[in-house]
């Protein structure tokens, strides 16, 4: 079977000593960018480009993808430890995992985690192998207007996610969006609301905000109400996740690793939905969803999976098309271009050294990442019982150097101070950050799709009905308000009136 | 925010407080776009169609907020403090205030030293050779491992 | 800000003291300034360049990319940088001519703020369009555009692109008026091609090389006076019957203003050195451009580009101008 064929091609590839040590390196890198908060995958890869001119070009990819997968392992730790996302696709891993690490439940939640990631990357791979040309056909049935459809969808995903008050949650997402609209319009060049700084042309970081309103807005809280703040040192707990705990996870892994490896193919960095999607799916589910929000274990299994799906098949477009569906894709253009492979439909039968090479090195750099991080628990949750007085100081530090290594300039770190401010706000008057950074996320693709979709059809609004997906979307979103805001307006209405 | 200011801010109902906050930045967001133009010719959404609907919506939810935080008077504002801010914040600022010029060599215990203010638990013996240490495992981590282009120590090094 | 003007006083003296040491430049490594980020061909050429040149003048070169604003803001820090030969910066046709054209805010004059060393890179631009096009050559694709106007669906990567402004360009030769469809990044542009939502672009042979030759595109008018070896296949504009459209973008380095003669000269040779390495030909070939003939090297010729073409790009906006911009 010419199947069995090729993946017999990759693993000789994959499994030469060179390209596995490549791999490795590629993990460990990738782990520890994704732990540091503000220093991402694009960043390193491209300081380690010049590094791989002497290497041969299939492994130089091998260690360039494992950064970028890596990072998504590491990523949930900082997450789950210090309330910090260090990229947009760990924002929903935070809200229940660090609610897990302030119980003591730090290690099933970073175990979880782990696990999760490295079946989703399982499936994930061998969906790569099986499907990666069908695969690649149906993310291009998406245009303009069925990506806005779906972005609609996905803000309205977005009340789901809400913990407390749906008006102040809706609130959150209006200004997320709102963020999202800063800097110079793509289209006609006009600035909007940047005020005359030239440096946030290009809109604010993601990076800035998420740091700004979860991670320090986190410290200041603590350091308001120094009583609450020692419960995170009291108990270690286990190092895994229970039985227990691991069946309960096991469903929303498999969902979320469908929901990723969906979403991973679509261009915009659609992938950043998926994480958000399986949070609502899963509390959606759940039999009792009022433990969302409060260290329930499937909101970080789900998430987690569904990243690190999305994580690998973004190389399906790269591969199969030569299309870059994301910034770090775009940067393994510039590595494969050095390297003299053009990138483009032929790679798969021109170059199948590279192509079955990359996915079988995909699947073992997942084995190697849960070897990595799983023993690396025990050193993590060690870490949180450092004393508040020092950890505070250290994490404010690394998050401003973080901040600054993202495009070498203070002014994104006296936005984040900014943006603590704004966050620590938040938290006294009970809003909720989570939904506004989704709404940042999805604001600037939502929008883009719609002027796109405008433009292309000179103006008709019928354009998304004449999509028959753009159609299927909004009802469903529409079906989705009336779904879930309902039963919550009736039970505040009861509230109410109970008072 | 003197103690009076703080005080006064607590006896507000929380979602009042919420709501008017809201107003105020979509408020602002409205004003501070008044010369992008919502549409473009051939019914196109034009600059402004995006950040002024939402800012409209965004003022209907405050106002929404805050009615609803009139009937909720007692709920109050909680874990309101100052130390906290003025010195995290500050020590952010002063980093990125002194990162290029004086270099990751000071700026990282500046860093270090003035956040730890905001805690009155901190202890000068145990903070500041910590600042230190901590900094110059920071420069092995960004600088030379990860190959970083951070300033070092301009005015002493040149880099 | 009180620190900094005190820091940069202190700064200015020692600067001063410095002068001194032309002879020994360089004594440590340099910064390159790249205001893109990583992995375009600005990016990924400039590092090729600092490999060469680095070991030319025998200190690593470091990149340091700061993207925004189309790459003003990386330009702005190039200019403002202390001239003392341990910052350099990486300019193209967008960011040092066709910005004076497009952005009327542009916080530097790239006619009088920069020391040039030299243009490295040449890439010309062309046209593709999706595989089933109604049209196979330039002047069918011509013909369609002036029967059918505005349901002409072209890309471009946001006002004051490379791509954007060749579309300008090639419409305003061909006279007529598309419809653009603007995306965030070259990515974004061949998936909507591809997938058919729109008919096509204009941009760097670098970027659209590989969808060419796998055959999802077809390409023509390659905006140049001769057939390029990258795409053997791909008519030139002038044997498409539109000789007026030429549009080759450059990249090149810069250093700021007010450096010492000999450090510049330095530079300037070993930037003009490194276009001799076969490893930086190489390499520039495989990711789509060619180094320029001698007659376009150095430091003094690219000031002339960049006048040249301020005043090219400043015509074609003028022009634009009369109809709605950016449309």
């Amino acid at each position: 079977m010419e199947l069995f064929d090729h993946i017999l091609l990759g693993f000789s590839v994959a499994l030469g000593l060179k390209n596995l040590g490549l791999c490795l390196l590629g993990c460990l890198i990738g782990t520890l960018i994704g732990v540091l908060p503000g220093v991402g995958p694009v960043a390193t890869i491209s300081m380690l480009l010049p590094i791989t001119f002497g290497i041969d070009p299939v492994g130089a990819l091998i260690m360039l993808a494992g950064i970028y997968y890596g990072a998504q392992y590491g990523g949930s730790t900082t997450a789950i430890l210090v309330n910090i996302p260090g990229e947009a696709t760990s924002v929903v891993t935070a809200l229940d995992g660090f609610q897990m690490a302030r119980q003591g439940r730090a290690g099933a939640a970073l175990g979880i985690a782990a696990i999760g990631s490295f079946i989703a990357g399982t499936f994930a791979t061998v969906l790569i192998a099986l499907l990666a040309v069908p695969m690649a056909r149906l993310a291009l049935l998406f245009k303009p207007a069925d990506y806005f459809a779906l972005m609609v969808l996905g803000l309205m995903l977005a009340v789901v996610l809400a913990r407390g008050s749906v008006p102040k949650a809706l609130a959150m997402i209006l200004a997320g969006v709102l963020l999202s609209t800063v800097g110079r319009d793509l289209e006609t060049g006009e600035e909007r609301l940047t005020f005359g700084w030239g440096e946030i042309d290009d809109g604010i970081d993601f990076a800035v905000i998420a740091m700004g309103v979860f991670g320090f807005a986190e410290i200041l809280r603590n350091l308001a109400t120094p009583e609450a703040r020692d419960v995170v040192r009291g108990q270690i707990g286990r190092l895994l996740p229970s039985w227990a705990e691991f069946r309960q996870s096991l469903m929303p892994i498999l969902r979320g690793t469908g929901l990723g490896s969906f979403l991973g193919i679509l261009p915009g960095n659609g992938a950043v939905l998926a994480p958000f999607a399986s949070y609502s799916v899963e509390k959606k589910l759940a039999d009792d969803p009022a433990r969302f929000g409060q260290g329930a274990i499937e909101g970080v299994a789900g998430p987690e999976s569904a990243n690190n799906a999305g994580a690998q098949t973004a190389f399906i477009p790269l591969l199969t098309l030569g299309i870059p569906p994301n910034a770090v894709m775009a940067l393994m253009v510039g590595a494969m271009t050095i390297h003299n492979l053009v990138p483009g439909p032929e790679i798969m039968t021109k170059q199948p050294r590279l192509f079955w090479g990359m996915i079988a090195s995909m699947w073992i750099g997942n084995l190697m990442l849960v070897v990595i991080n799983l023993p690396m628990i025990g050193l993590w949750v060690r870490l949180l019982k450092v004393p508040y007085r020092l950890l505070f100081p250290t994490i404010v530090l690394f998050c401003c150097i973080g901040i600054y290594s993202v495009n070498n300039n203070p002014v994104d770190v006296y936005l984040t101070a900014a943006f603590a401010l704004l966050g620590y706000v938040l938290i006294l008057l009970e809003f909720e950050p989570a939904p506004m950074l989704l709404g940042f996320v999805l604001g600037r693709l939502l929008e883009e799709k719609l002027r796109q979709a405008l433009a292309i059809s000179q103006g008709s609004l019928w354009t998304f009905w004449d999509h028959r997906i753009a159609a299927v979307m909004l009802a469903l979103a529409a079906l989705a308000i009336v779904v879930v805001a309902l039963p919550r307006i009736r039970r505040g209405r009861e509230q109410a009136f109970v008072e | 925010m003197t103690g009076h200011a703080a005080r006064a801010a607590v006896r507000v109902p929380r979602d009042l407080a919420a709501g008017i906050f809201l107003v105020v930045l979509a408020l602002g967001a409205w004003l501070a776009t008044t010369d992008l133009a919502m549409t473009e010719g051939g019914g196109q959404p034009g600059p402004g169609l995006v950040p002024r609907s939402v800012a409209l919506l965004l003022g209907g939810f405050g106002m929404l907020v805050a009615a609803l935080g009139l009937f909720d008077r007692d709920t109050r504002i909680a874990g309101l403090a100052w130390r906290g801010p003025i010195f995290v914040l500050g020590s952010v600022v002063a980093f990125a205030a002194s990162i290029r010029t004086l270099g990751l060599a000071f700026a990282g215990p500046i860093a270090v030293l003035v956040s730890a203010l905001a805690d009155r638990e901190q202890r000068l013996g145990e903070i500041v050779p910590y600042a230190l240490v901590l900094t110059a495992l920071c420069v092995g981590l960004f600088k030379y491992v990860l190959r970083l282009p951070i300033p070092l120590a301009p005015l002493v090094l040149g880099y | 800000m009180r620190i900094d003007r005190l820091m940069a006083a202190l700064l200015g003296l020692v600067l001063l003291a410095g002068t001194a040491r032309a002879q020994n430049y360089p004594e440590r490594p340099i910064t390159l300034i790249v205001p893109f980020a990583a992995g375009g061909a600005s990016d990924v050429s400039s590092r090729i360049m600092a490999e060469s040149m680095g070991k030319i003048l025998g200190q690593s070169i470091v990149v340091e990319n700061v993207a925004g604003a189309g790459g003003a803001t990386g330009s702005l820090r190039g200019k403002n940088a202390t001239p003392d030969g341990y910052t350099i910066g990486f300019g193209h046709m967008g960011t040092h001519a066709a910005s004076v054209a497009t952005n009327p805010k542009l916080p530097y004059d790239p006619r009088k703020d920069f020391d040039y060393l030299g243009v490295h890179l040449t890439t010309p631009n062309m046209i593709i369009v999706r595989k089933d096009f109604p049209a196979a050559t330039l002047q069918e694709f011509v013909a369609w555009a002036k029967a059918n106007g505005k349901k002409l669906k072209m890309g471009h990567n946001g006002v004051g692109s490379l791509s954007h402004l060749t579309c300008l360009l090639f419409f305003q030769q061909a006279g007529v008026e598309p419809t653009y469809v603007v995306y965030r990044g070259f990515g974004q542009t061949i998936n909507d091609i591809l997938s058919g939502a729109i008919d096509g672009t204009c941009d760097l042979v670098a970027s659209v090389r590989g969808h060419v030759m796998g055959g999802s595109v077809r390409g023509f008018g390659l905006a140049a006076a001769q057939r390029t070896p990258l795409l053997p296949d791909v008519p030139t504009s002038i044997e498409g019957g539109l000789p007026g459209f030429q549009a080759e973008s450059w990249l090149g380095l810069y250093a700021p203003k007010g450096l010492p003669a000999p450090i510049l000269a330095k530079l300037r040779e070993a930037a003009v050195k490194a276009l001799d390495d076969p490893m930086v030909q190489q390499k520039f070939q495989d990711i789509g451009g060619s180094v320029p003939p001698p007659a376009d090297r150095g430091g003094q010729r690219m000031l002339e580009i960049v006048n040249r073409d301020v005043e090219r790009w400043m015509e074609v906006a003028r022009k634009a101008g009369g109809v709605e911009e950016g449309k």
